[in-house]
C-alpha cells in the first residue's frame, strides 16, 4: 500500500524523474511519428499500385500481343472476373501548348472498361464533385465552384481570363460569359466546334472524345509544368495555361517486329481533361489517349493480310482477304468482390493459354507473358519499402534505448537520494520485494504518463504533418518529403491505433526496464547503513 | 515475568578493510515483558548495533550467538518472517526521527500499517487505522499537526511522531536509540515523559543512551562496555 501512497507523492514532488517521463514521451512520439509516416507510405504505395493496374495484369512484349479480343471475351466469361480492359503502353513526346516538349508515358485505354477495372473516372481532375469530395478541398479550389452553366461560367472565366490575358491572345480582348461559351473551344480547339468547356470537362474526359467525336487526351495534372501545386491537393491555374482549352501534339515511336523504330507518328489532340492519382511519378508523366488511336499510331491495328507469294503488276503483294488482328501490350483485369487475386491470376493464365491454343504461332506463348497480380507486380518495390521501414524502425528503437539509459541514471540518482527512506521503510517492516516494487511502480506510472503524452504529441504532429511540413518548407526551405522521391505529394498523416498502442507499451516497458536495475539496487541496500546515511 | 527477549553470547564484528573490529563480544541480555531497560554506553560502544540486532535489522556474526524473541531464534527466520517481526513485533525510534519527508504526520504515523496490509487490506481497514493513528497523535499532543509535513515540525514534535509511528502496530517491544539525543534538556524531558507514559500502559521498552540521567528514568540500567553488558 505504501508504494502507491509514496509514488503519488514522488510524482508531485520530484522534478528530475519528470525528465525520465519526458524522454519516454519524446521517444514514443518519435517512433510513432516515423512509423506512421513510413507505414502510411507503404499503404499509399500499395493502394496506388492496385488503383493503376487492377487486380491482375497480362503483360506482353513491347510490340504487343494479338488476339487480345478473344482473350478479353474469354476473361469476361469467367465468373470471377468483374471487368477486363485492353491497354497499350508506350513512350512518347508531348509538345505542350507553350511549345515545350515533355517526355511522357503514353497509356492507350478503352475508357469505359478501364474505368470499370481501375476507377479511372474518379481520378479525373475536372469533374463535378460530390459534396463530401468538395468539402475536403481547400476554400480557394476552383473545383468547388458550381458546375451548372451560366453562374459557373463566371467563375470559370477567372481561370480562362488568365489564359486570355497571355500576350499572345491579348488581341482577342475581354469577352463575357456568352462569348466564352461560344468562343473558347472554337479558337483553341478546332476539333470541338460548339461545345462548351464545361460540357467537355464533364463528359470528354470519361470518353476520351470531344462531343464532336475527335479523340482527346488526358494528361496527368503535373504533366504541364505551369500547373502550380498549392497546398492541399489544389493547383493554381489563374493566369496560366489552362490545359483543357488547349491542344497538344503527341509523338510516338512505332516499333518494327524486330524491335527497330519506324518513322515517328505525330498527332494533335485536344486536351479534354486532366487526372490526378496523387502519385508524383504518374501525375507528372502519364497521358491517357484512346487505345484504338494509339494502336493505329503504333501500327498495331488490325490490317489486311498481304500475300507473301502473289504480287500485282506494280510488284506489290496482293491482299489474301484475311485480317491480321490488332495488338495491345497489356490487359488489366478486376476480380469480383471476394475473389483472391492469386486465384484470379490462375484463371487468367488458363484463359490466355486456351486462346493461345487456338492461335499457336500468332501469339506469344504463355511462358513469354507476364501474368501477375497487382501485389506481384509491385512486390519488388513494396519489399524495398518494407525493408526500409523495418530498418528505420530498428534504428529508432535502438535510439530509444537512450531513454532506457536515461531512466536508469535518473532512477539511480533517485534511489541514492532516497537511501535513508529505504532504511526507514525496511525498519518498519517493508520487504526487499516491496522496495523494488516501490520504484518499479514509480517508473511504471512515469512510463505510462510519458507514453501517453508522447502518443498524444505524435497524433497531434502526424495529423498536422502536412501543414507543418508546408510551413517548414516555406519558412526555412526544409523539404523532407520531396514528391519526386516519395511519389506522393502528401505526407501520410494517419496513426495506426494498434501500432501506436504497441509502441506506447514498448515505451512503458523501456521505462520499467530502465528502472529495474536501480530498483533492485534499492532492495539490496543494507537498512542499517541506510539509516546511518545522512 | 517471562522473558520477551533473550540475547545469548551475541557477537558482532565489523570489517574495516583488512581489520576486524569486534563491537559485541559475546553479550548476554534479557528483557522481561513490560520492562523498561536502559542500555548505557559510551559513543561507539555498540549500543545501536545491539538495538539493530534485537530488531532483526542486522544479523550477528556467524555462530555469533542468538537473539530469542518469545523463545524463538529470530536469526533462523526467513526474510519474510523478519520483515513481519520488524513490522508488528518491534517499533524503532531513532535519534534523528527518520520520518518520510513526502508524507504528512498522519501518514507517517500510519506507515507501519500501510506496510502491514496490502492495498485491499489497507483500504478496507482505512478508517479504523486512521482513527488509531489519530488517537496516537492526540495522545502525544499532535492532533493539530496531523496534516503537516515533518519539515514543518520542531525536533520534539518530530520525535513524538516517530514514537507514534513505532507504536502504530502495537508492537511488543519498543526499541529507542537515543530518542532524546538530538533534543535540548526540556524537550528531551517531554519525550521521556511520553515514553514513560507508554511504559505505564504496559509497553516493553529498550532504550539506548549515553546519558546516565536519562537512563535513570528506566526500571533497570545495563551498561555496555567492551562489547559486554554489566548491570550497574
Ligand atoms: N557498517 C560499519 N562498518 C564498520 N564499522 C562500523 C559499522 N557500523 C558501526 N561500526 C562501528 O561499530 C562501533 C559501534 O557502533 P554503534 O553505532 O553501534 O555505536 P553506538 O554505541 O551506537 O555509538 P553512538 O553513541 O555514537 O551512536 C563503532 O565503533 C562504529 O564505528
Ligand atoms: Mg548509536
Amino acid at each position: 500500500m505504501y508504494q502507491a501512497s509514496l509514488t503519488s507523492r514522488y510524482l508531485l514532488r520530484k522534478i528530475i524523474p519528470l525528465l525520465a517521463m519526458l524522454s519516454v514521451a519524446l521517444c514514443t512520439a518519435m517512433v510513432i511519428i516515423v512509423f506512421s509516416v513510413m507505414n502510411g507510405f507503404l499503404d499509399l504505395v500499395t493502394q496506388a499500385g492496385r488503383k493503376l493496374i487492377g487486380d491482375v495484369a497480362i503483360d506482353g512484349p513491347v510490340t504487343g500481343f494479338a488476339w487480345y479480343e478473344e482473350v478479353l471475351d474469354e476473361l469476361r466469361r469467367l465468373k470471377t472476373v468483374e471487368a477486363a480492359s485492353p491497354m497499350i503502353e508506350t513512350y512518347g513526346l508531348l509538345k505542350m501548348p507553350y511549345n515545350q516538349i515533355a517526355q511522357v508515358q503514353v497509356v492507350g485505354i478503352d475508357p469505359e472498361s478501364y474505368d470499370a477495372v481501375t476507377g479511372y473516372a474518379s481520378t479525373l481532375y475536372w469533374r463535378p464533385l460530390t459534396e463530401a469530395e468538395a468539402k475536403r478541398l481547400p476554400a480557394g479550389d476552383i473545383r468547388r465552384e458550381q458546375w451548372e452553366p451560366d453562374e459557373s461560367l463566371l467563375d470559370w472565366r477567372r481561370i480562362l481570363h488568365g489564359s486570355l490575358l497571355d500576350p499572345e491572345f491579348e488581341s482577342l480582348g475581354p469577352i463575357g460569359p456568352e462569348g466564352l461559351r461560344n468562343h473558347t473551344p472554337e479558337w483553341q480547339n478546332p476539333h470541338g466546334a460548339n461545345e462548351s468547356l464545361l460540357e467537355r470537362l464533364k463528359v470528354a474526359g470519361r470518353t476520351l472524345q470531344t462531343p464532336a467525336g475527335s479523340p482527346g487526351l488526358v494528361p496527368g495534372i503535373r504533366v504541364s509544368i505551369v500547373n502550380e501545386r498549392v497546398a492541399g491537393r489544389s493547383y493554381d491555374f489563374r493566369g496560366t495555361w489552362f490545359m483543357p482549352t488547349r491542344e497538344v501534339t503527341l509523338t510516338v515511336l512505332p516499333l518494327t517486329d524486330e524491335g527497330g523504330i519506324r518513322n515517328p507518328e505525330s498527332r494533335v489532340f485536344p486536351v479534354v481533361n486532366e487526372f490526378a492519382v496523387e502519385r508524383y511519378d504518374v501525375d507528372s508523366a502519364y497521358v491517357f489517349v484512346p487505345v484504338d488511336v494509339v494502336q493505329k499510331m503504333l501500327g498495331m491495328q488490325p490490317v489486311r493480310e498481304l500475300s507473301t507469294t502473289e504480287f500485282d503488276e506494280f510488284g506489290d503483294p496482293v491482299p489474301t482477304g484475311r485480317m491480321t488482328p490488332g495488338r495491345v501490350t497489356r490487359i488489366v483485369v478486376k476480380a469480383r468482390a471476394g475473389v483472391a487475386p492469386v486465384r484470379l491470376r490462375e484463371q487468367v493464365q488458363e484463359a490466355y493459354a486456351s486462346v493461345f491454343e487456338r492461335h499457336v504461332g500468332a501469339m506469344p506463348p504463355p511462358s513469354q507473358m507476364n501474368i501477375r497480380t497487382w501485389e506481384e507486380q509491385i512486390a519488388l518495390y513494396i519489399g524495398a519499402v518494407k525493408n526500409e521501414t523495418a530498418l528505420v524502425m530498428t534504428l529508432f528503437s535502438i535510439i530509444s534505448l537512450v531513454a532506457v539509459i536515461l531512466v536508469l541514471s535518473i532512477f539511480w540518482t533517485v534511489v541514492q537520494q532516497k537511501t535513508r527512506d529505504i532504511g526507514i521503510l525496511r525498519a518498519v517492516g517493508a520487504s526487499r520485494l516491496g522496495i523494488t516494487w516501490l520504484f518499479l511502480l514509480y517508473a511504471l506510472i512515469l512510463g505510462i504518463l510519458g507514453a501517453a503524452i508522447g502518443c498524444g504529441l505524435a497524433v497531434l504532429i502526424v495529423h498536422n504533418i502536412n501543414p507543418i511540413h508546408h510551413f517548414l518548407g516555406e519558412q526555412f526551405g526544409i523539404v523532407i518529403w520531396d514528391p519526386k522521391v516519395y511519389m506522393f505529394d502528401e505526407v501520410p498523416n494517419d496513426v495506426n491505433p494498434v501500432f501506436a498502442t504497441m509502441i506506447m507499451a514498448a515505451g512503458v516497458l523501456f521505462a520499467v526496464l530502465g528502472a529495474l536495475l536501480p530498483s533492485v539496487r534499492a532492495a539490496l541496500i543494507d537498512p542499517v547503513s541506510a539509516l546511518r546515511y545522512e | 515475568m517471562t522473558h520477551l527477549l533473550e540475547v545469548r553470547s551475541l557477537r558482532k564484528t565489523y570489517r574495516l578493510g583488512r581489520v576486524d573490529v569486534p563491537v559485541l563480544k559475546g553479550l548476554d541480555f534479557d528483557v522481561r515483558e513490560g520492562e523498561w531497560v536502559a542500555v548505557l554506553g559510551a559513543s561507539g560502544s555498540g549500543k545501536s548495533t545491539l538495538l539493530h540486532l534485537c530488531g532483526a535489522l542486522d544479523r550477528p556474526d556467524r555462530d555469533g550467538g542468538t537473539v530469542l524473541y518469545r523463545e524463538q531464534n529470530i536469526n533462523k527466520w526467513s526474510a519474510k518472517a523478519k520483515d513481519r517481526y520488524r513490522n508488528t513485533a518491534v517499533g524503532f525510534v531513532f535519534q534523528f526521527y527518520h520520518l518520510l519527508p513526502e508524507m504528512n504526520v498522519l501518514q507517517n504515523t500510519a506507515l507501519a500499517s500501510m506496510v502491514r496490509y496490502g492495498h485491499l487490506g489497507y483500504l478496507s481497514r482505512r478508517s479504523q487505522l486512521m482513527r488509531r493513528a489519530a488517537q496516537l497523535l492526540d495522545a502525544f499532543g499532535l492532533s493539530n499537526r496531523a496534516r503537516h509535513k515533518p519539515a514543518e515540525l520542531s525536533g520534539g514534535e518530530r520525535q513524538r511522531v516517530a514514537i507514534a509511528r513505532a507504536l502504530m502496530n502495537e508492537p511488543a517491544l519498543l526499541l529507542a536509540d537515543e530518542p532524546t539525543g538530538n533534543l535540548d534538556a526540556v524537550t528531551g524531558g517531554q519525550i521521556l515523559d511520553v515514553i514513560a507514559e507508554t511504559h505505564r500502559q504496559g509497553q516493553t521498552i529498550v532504550m539506548v543512551t549515553h546519558d546516565r540521567a536519562i537512563a535513570s528514568r528506566a526500571d533497570r540500567i545495563v551498561e555496555l562496555k567492551g562489547g559486554r553488558l554489566a548491570t550497574s
